[in-house]
């Protein structure tokens, strides 16, 4: 693959883990459970359970994007530059 | 047939005063032990603030409550929850939670609300609403509060003894707090932008009227 298509697949790879990171409900700090509320038949009321999930925090999606985002730049910067022929 | 019309009017406006404070269950004062065999006791809590919102809950729920289904005008009680039990889904967060510049779990290591007197009680069959008035005790500082709060009481039968002896008791309530009231001030600048000035708390607590055997 030519060093444009690498940048052109880091900027798509940024992109997902931002819509990624939005899906998940763009928290600032990455989340390891979350409530889900389950119906207790008894008073017909729903109580809210702890259960694992992962949805990421910007603290740790920021510096991942930041980086492909500039990997992908440095990339697209060398596929333009000619290199010079001595 | 006017005379009989004012007197059936006032034998339902007499019933319906007595049964104003009564729930349709048996009477005589019970103490309902808050028990987490019946179902997850906790406070579940939301802090809105422009950059997050943070929701959590706190467990380790302890209280009891006196009441008497014939007078419900009369309950008291007092709840517990201990800080360092508080959940937000992000471990570091909760540590910060718990640690000095926030509820400092170590210095005040519970939250407590003592219920002192019950005002604008509404009955509806098993069912009732009102407001308990009370004091909040957390972070070091007791303030007066008013909290909605609403009742579910289950008389024992086979259905409630498979979660718990005696009758079953369920509160809510619905209530909000100032971080300021209660001299939270956190890490700089996180208050008001991170973390909402409000906190709005929703109880859900299950409790027992069995003899402290369960406890």
């Amino acid at each position: 693959m030519s060093k444009k298509g690498i940048a052109y697949s880091l900027f798509a790879l940024a992109a997902g883990l931002l819509i990624w990171w939005a899906a998940a409900g763009a928290h600032v700090f990455t989340m390891t459970e979350k409530l889900v509320p389950i119906k207790d038949p008894l008073f017909g009321t729903m109580v809210d359970h702890w259960e694992q999930s992962f949805s990421p925090g910007l603290e740790m999606i920021g510096p991942a994007i930041l980086v492909l985002v500039i990997a992908g730049g440095w990339l697209m910067r060398k596929a333009r530059v000619p290199t010079s022929s001595v | 047939m006017k005379r009989y019309l004012i007197i059936i009017a006032l034998i339902l406006t007499s019933t319906a005063g007595m049964s104003r404070a009564q729930l349709t269950v048996g009477s005589g004062q019970k103490v309902a032990t808050i028990n987490d065999k019946i179902n997850k006791n906790q406070f579940v809590w939301l802090s809105k603030a422009p950059l997050e919102n943070i929701q959590g809950t706190s467990e380790a729920v302890k209280g009891k409550i006196v009441l008497d289904p014939a007078d419900l005008s009369k309950m008291t009680g007092w709840m517990t929850t201990d800080v360092a039990s508080m959940q937000s889904g992000n471990g570091p967060r909760d540590e910060h939670l718990a640690g000095p510049q926030w509820l400092d779990a170590k210095k005040y290591p519970k939250i407590k609300f003592e219920i002192a007197a019950i005002t604008n009680l509404k009955v509806d069959g098993n069912a009732a609403t009102g407001y308990a008035n009370g004091t909040f005790i957390m972070h070091g500082v007791s303030k007066s509060m008013i909290v909605p709060f609403s009742l579910r009481y289950l008389p024992e039968n086979p259905k409630t003894r498979e979660r718990a002896p005696g009758d079953l008791v369920m509160f809510s309530a619905d209530f909000n707090i100032s971080l300021k009231d209660f001299n939270v001030a956190g890490t700089d600048g996180m208050v008001g932008s991170k973390v909402g000035e409000t906190i709005n708390i929703k109880a859900q607590l299950f409790a027992n009227t069995a003899p402290a055997a369960n406890e």
